[in-house]
C-alpha cells in the first residue's frame, strides 16, 4: 500500500500533521515506538510565554513579541513557520478541538496566566476550556490537596500564591479515602473520582470552605469523563474550580493526548506504537521505512511524504552520546551545542544542548552540513527542530502544533 | 553553653567524629566543629568500600592486616553502617598471573579469608561482568556508608556527653606561652565566638594544612582527587576489585539501588577540588569495562570527585605510591603544645586512627583511661533498615515521611542535602526529580518554613544534583536532565520564581 503521508512519531507535531491530511482527506499512517510526552505535559498549549528567553515578565501582547523574534532569531523553529501559518495552525487546532470533544480556549493575540503546583505563575496560549477561569479576577482563592496524592501540597502552592498575586490564599487538605497501601498518582485518583460516591466524599469536606470562591485542586477532576466530574463540582460546591497540571502522570495531558488519539484514529488514521522505526530506504527520496516486528520480521511502510517528529532528546528522537548528538533514525546531521551546558541549572540563557535539533531550511526539510537537501520528501518537526528552548520561552506545544501543520502542508503539497 | 572543653576536634569525617567518640567514652569533655555538614569531605566522597585489606596485601601488608581486623569489628559493632555484600578479587586475561601467587600469600600472612570461586559459578552468579577470568577470589569486603558512619559516631559520642556542631569554622587559635589554650570560631551567620580548651585535634582531611598554619604550623598534604561514577543499578551484587597492583577503574560497590564505580588518583589543585571532567569520568569508564564489558552503555547518574589528604613526611611519593597508613603530628615537637594533627589513612581503619590519636592524648593529659570504641555498639541515628516503608516520597530509594521527620530532629537550619545524607533521599535513579518537590513541600508545612526559604531549599538541591549529572550528560541522564527540565523550568516555572 502507498500511503499519501507517513508520520514517525505520536506527540503533538505528528498529531497535528496528521489532523492536516485528515482534513484533506489524505490516507496516513502514524509509526511511534511509544505514546509521546504529550501525555505528560500540562494540556496547555503555549505560543511563546517570554521572549527574549531571558525576560522575567511574561508576553502579553502576543504577536509583538512573535513578529520580534521572527525578525531576531531566523533559526528559531517560529522563524521558519511564519506568523500567518503558526495563526493558522491554533485557529485550525481551535475549532477541530471543539469537533474533538474537548474544547480549548484562548487565542493568539494574547496570553493568559495559569497558576502552577509549586504556586508560580506561568503564561500559557490556549487551554482547555474548563480552564477558563482567571486567578486575578477571582474575590476569593482557596487552594485544596488531596492527602492521597504525593505530588501536591496546598500550603506551599498557597504560600507561593500569596506573593505572587499579594492576596491571602487559604489552603485546605482533603482526603478521598482510598487506601491501598501504594502511592497514588494523578491518574489514579482522576479515575477514582470518575466515581460518584468517592466523589461525593471529596465535596462534603469541600463545601465548607469553598462557596463563591476559585477553588485550586490538582488537576485529577477525571480522566473521561472530566465534563461530568467538573461540572458536578461547581453546581455542588457553588464555585468555579481551577485544575492546577500536576507532575507526570499529567491528567490534563492525558486528555489531550488520549482525545487527539481517538479523533484521529475515528477518521481512519492507522497509528501503529509498540515499534521503533529501525530501517529506511532511499537515496534522494524517503523510497520506505520499516518497524521490527515482535516476530523478528520488518514490516515495511512506503509513502509518498515522510514527516520526523520522532521529539527531541526528551522524546528519544535525538540520542546524546559523549562527543556528539546523533538524530536516531536516519542519522541526520545534529547542531553540536558548544558548550553543551552550562553551571547553573537555572540559567535564563538556557542549557545548549537543550535547544539542539536537525538542521532544516523554510519548508522544514533536513540539510545536510554544507545546505543541501537530504531527502526531499522528508520533514521535519517538533522538538526534533533546533533553535528554541521550550522549557525557558515556554513554546514546546506551540512548536510541535505549528511546524507539524506546516510540515503537513509542505509534504501535501506535491 | 558550656565554652571550655579539655579537647576540641576539628573535622566532622569519619577520622574526625571517631576521635570524638573515642575522647567522649573516655570521659573526657569534648566538642567536635565541622566547617559544612558531617562526612562532606573525603569521607562522604569515595567508593563507600569496607575494605578487607585485599587490596593491599602486596604492597602495605601493614595497611592489609588493619584492615581485616578492622572490618571484622566494624561488622560487628556498626552493622547499620554496612552492608555485609562480599567482595570479588577478579584476574582477567589481562592481568599479570604472577602477581596472584603474591597476592594469596600476602591474604593468607595478614589473614584475610580467601576462597577460590569458579569462572562459570562466577559468571552465574554475576552475569554482568567479563567472561574472560582467569582466576577469582571471595572476600570479605563490604560496602560501607561514610555518612551513617559519621553520624553513628556522633550520636555514640552525644550519647556519652559531646557534643557536635556543624557549619561552623575554625578562624584562629588562641595560644599562650606556645600553648594552645582555646580556638576563635565563625558559624553560618557569620557570628564569631571564643572557646576554651587544653587540647585541639585537627582531623580536618584535606584542609588539614589549612588549619595548622592557623597555629602557625606547617604540614604538607599532597591532595590527591579520586573520580568515581555512579550507575543507576547493582552491577554486582558484591564489591568487585580486580587482581593485579591497585590501579584506577577497578573497584565497583553496590550501595542501595546503584552501584559507585571508582576511582582515579591524580594531583589535585585545592582541598576542594571535587568536580570530576567528562574527559576524566570517560578515561574512567574506558578503564571499568575490562571488568564490565558493556559500561559504556549503561546509565550513569552522576560523576563526583573526593580528594584524599596524602601525607608524606619525607616530602616524596604521590597518588598510588603515597602510604595509606596515617600519621600523628606532634606539634610539640615544633613548638606548640597542646596541638595534634592526624593525617593520612583512610576510612576503614578510621577507629584505630581515632584509638592511637586518644591514646596520645590522654598521656598528655596524664588521664588513665583505655579505650573502649571497639566494645560499644555504634548505631545510625537513623535506622533506616528497621523503619516502616510506608508513605515513601522518594520512591527510588523508599524515603519515608517518618525518615524526613528523624531526619531534621533537632536542626534549626537545614538543606535537602543534610537530609540527603541522612537518609538517601535522591540518591537513586530518578536523582531528585520527583522527591525534591515533594520533600519541599512536605518541609515546608512539617517545619513551618516561609515560603522563601522552602524556594531556596528546593533550588538548591536541584542545582546540587545538576552538578553532579554535568560531567555525564549523555544517554539517559541527558534524557532523564530534560525531564527535570521539563519538570521544574516547564511546568513549574521555577527559574523565574
Amino acid at each position: 500500500m502507498l500511503y499519501d503521508l507517513v508520520i514517525i512519531g505520536a506527540g503533538l507535531a505528528g498529531f497535528s500533521s496528521a489532523l492536516v491530511a485528515v482534513e484533506r482527506g489524505k490516507k496516513t499512517v502514524i509509526l511511534a515506538r511509544g505514546l509521546g510526552n504529550l501525555y505528560s505535559s500540562s494540556g496547555y498549549i503555549d505560543l511563546l510565554g517570554y521572549y527574549p528567553a531571558t525576560e522575567r515578565k511574561p508576553l502579553l501582547s502576543l504577536l509583538e513579541g512573535l513578529n520580534r523574534l521572527i525578525d531576531e532569531k531566523p533559526a528559531h523553529p517560529y522563524s521558519l513557520v511564519g506568523t500567518d501559518m503558526i495563526k493558522d495552525a491554533f485557529s485550525s487546532f481551535l475549532s477541530i478541538s471543539e469537533v474533538m470533544g474537548l474544547p480549548y480556549g484562548g487565542s493568539t493575540y494574547k496570553n493568559v496566566i495559569m497558576p502552577t503546583a509549586v504556586g508560580s505563575l506561568v503564561p500559557t496560549t490556549l487551554f482547555p476550556k474548563t480552564a477558563e477561569r482567571d486567578v486575578f479576577e477571582a474575590e476569593k482563592i482557596v487552594v485544596a490537596g488531596i492527602r492521597e496524592l504525593i505530588d501536591f501540597f496546598p500550603a506551599y502552592t498557597a504560600g507561593n500564591l500569596e506573593i505572587a498575586l499579594e492576596r491571602k490564599i487559604d489552603f485546605y487538605w482533603v482526603n478521598i479515602g482510598i487506601n491501598v497501601h501504594r502511592e497514588l498518582n494523578s491518574y489514579d485518583i482522576a479515575l477514582a473520582l470518575e466515581e460518584k460516591e468517592i466523589r461525593d466524599r471529596l465535596l462534603k469536606q469541600l463545601k465548607p470552605i469553598s462557596k463563591g470562591s476559585l477553588l485550586l485542586i490538582p488537576a485529577v477532576l477525571g480522566v473521561k469523563r472530566w465534563k461530568e466530574v467538573i461540572s458536578h463540582m461547581e453546581e455542588e460546591l457553588e464555585c468555579k474550580v481551577l485544575e492546577i497540571p500536576t507532575f507526570p502522570p499529567s491528567v490534563m495531558g492525558y486528555r489531550l493526548a488520549e482525545t487527539l488519539l481517538n479523533y484521529l484514529k475515528s477518521k481512519g488514521v492507522e497509528i501503529i506504537t509498540g515499534y521503533s522505526v529501525d530501517y529506511f530506504k532511499g537515496d534522494k527520496d524517503v523510497e520506505e521505512v520499516a518497524i521490527t516486528m515482535s516476530n523478528g520480521r520488518l514490516k515495511k511502510f512506503k509513502g509518498k511524504s515522510y514527516i520526523l517528529a520522532t521529539g527531541g532528546i526528551l522524546g528519544e528522537g535525538l540520542q546524546v552520546y559523549p562527543q556528539e548528538i546523533k538524530e536516531t533514525i536516519f542519522s541526520l546531521p545534529v547542531i553540536s551545542p558548544e558548550p553543551p551546558s552550562r553551571e547553573d541549572f537555572f540559567n535564563l540563557e538556557g542549557q545548549p544542548f537543550s535547544s539542539t535539533g536537525v538542521f532544516v531550511n523554510n519548508s522544514l526539510q533536513p540539510l545536510d552540513r554544507t545546505g543541501k537537501v537530504i531527502f526531499n520528501n522528508l520533514f521535519v518537526s517538533g522538538a526534533t527542530l533546533g533553535g528554541y528552548d521550550p522549557f525557558l520561552e515556554k513554546s514546546g506545544n506551540g512548536v510541535a502544533l505549528s511546524t507539524g501543520y506546516k510540515a503537513a502542508l509542505m509534504a501535501l503539497k506535491g | 553553653m558550656n565554652n571550655k572543653f579539655q579537647v576540641i576536634v576539628i573535622g566532622g569525617g569519619a577520622t574526625g567524629t571517631g576521635i570524638l567518640r573515642d575522647l567522649s567514652l573516655r570521659g573526657l569533655s569534648c566538642l567536635l566543629l565541622e566547617q559544612n555538614d558531617f562526612a562532606t569531605g573525603t569521607s562522604g566522597r569515595f567508593h563507600g568500600l569496607l575494605h578487607s585489606g585485599a587490596r593491599y596485601v602486596v604492597k602495605d601488608p601493614h595497611s592489609a592486616k588493619e584492615c581485616i581486623s578492622e572490618n571484622k569489628l566494624l561488622k560487628e559493632i556498626a552493622s547499620d553502617c554496612i552492608e555485609d555484600t562480599g567482595g570479588i578479587f577478579i584476574a582477567t586475561g589481562k592481568d599479570d598471573p604472577s602477581y596472584i601467587d603474591k597476592w594469596l600469600k600476602g591474604c593468607t600472612s595478614a589473614g584475610i579469608d580467601t576462597k577460590e570461586i569458579s569462572p562459570s559459578e562466577l559468571i552465574k552468579e554475576e552475569p554482568y561482568i567479563t567472561k574472560d577470568i582467569f582466576k577469582a577470589y571471595l572476600v570479605p569486603d563490604a560496602a560501607v556508608d561514610g555518612f551513617t558512619l559519621a553520624s553513628a559516631n556522633v550520636l555514640s559520642a552525644k550519647k556519652a556527653g559531646a557534643i557536635a556542631r556543624t557549619y561552623t569554622k575554625v578562624v584562629g587559635f588562641k595560644i599562650e606561652k606556645g600553648s594552645v589554650k582555646g580556638l576563635f570560631l565563625r558559624d553560618h551567620r557569620g557570628k564569631e565566638e571564643e572557646l576554651r580548651c587544653d587540647f585541639v585535634i585537627n582531623a580536618g582531611g584535606p584542609w588539614t594544612g589549612e588549619i595548622a598554619s592557623l597555629a602557625g604550623q606547617i604540614i604538607n598534604i599532597s591532595p590527591d582527587k579520586g573520580v568515581l561514577v555512579i550507575f543507576n543499578h547493582r552491577i554486582a551484587g558484591k564489591v568487585l576489585n580486580r587482581l593485579r597492583p591497585p590501579g584506577d577503574g577497578d573497584i565497583f560497590v553496590p550501595h542501595g539501588s546503584v552501584t559507585v564505580f571508582g576511582t582515579t588518583s591524580k594531583p589535585a589543585e585545592r582541598p576542594d577540588d571535587i568536580e570530576a571532567t567528562k574527559e576524566e569520568v570517560l578515561d574512567l569508564i574506558n578503564q571499568g569495562e575490562d571488568l564490565v564489558p558493556g559500561l559504556k552503555e549503561m546509565r550513569f547518574i552522576r560523576a563526583f570527585a573526593g580528594v584524599r589528604p596524602l601525607y608524606e613526611p619525607g616530602g616524596k611519593g604521590s597518588g598510588r605510591e603515597a602510604t595509606r597508613e596515617f600519621t600523628l603530628i606532634n606539634h610539640e615537637e615544633t613548638g606548640l603544645k597542646g596541638f595534634i594533627s592526624v593525617v593520612g589513612g583512610k576510612l576503614t581503619t578510621f577507629r584505630l586512627m581515632a584509638k592511637a590519636t586518644v591514646d596520645l592524648v590522654v598521656k598528655k593529659l596524664s588521664i588513665d583511661k583505655p579505650c573502649i570504641t571497639h566494645k560499644e555498639p555504634l548505631s545510625a541515628p537513623f535506622p533506616w533498615k528497621r523503619l516502616s516503608v510506608e508513605e515513601p516520597l522518594c520512591q527510588c530509594e523508599r524515603v519515608t515521611k517518618e525518615m524526613l521527620d528523624k531526619a531534621v530532629e533537632g536542626k534549626e537550619r537545614f538543606s535537602l542535602g543534610d537530609i540527603r545524607r541522612l537518609t538517601r533521599l535522591a540518591m537513586g535513579p530518578c536523582q531528585g526529580t520527583f522527591c525534591t518537590f515533594r520533600a519541599t513541600g512536605y518541609y515546608h508545612e512539617k517545619k513551618k518554613l516561609q515560603v522563601i526559604e522552602a524556594n531556596k531549599l528546593l533550588k538548591d538541591h536541584i542545582q546540587e544534583r545538576w552538578k553532579g549529572t554535568r560531567p555525564v550528560l549523555w544517554g539517559w541522564q541527558a534524557q532523564e536532565t530534560e525531564l527535570m527540565r521539563g519538570i521544574y523550568l516547564g511546568l513549574l516555572n521555577l527559574d523565574r520564581l
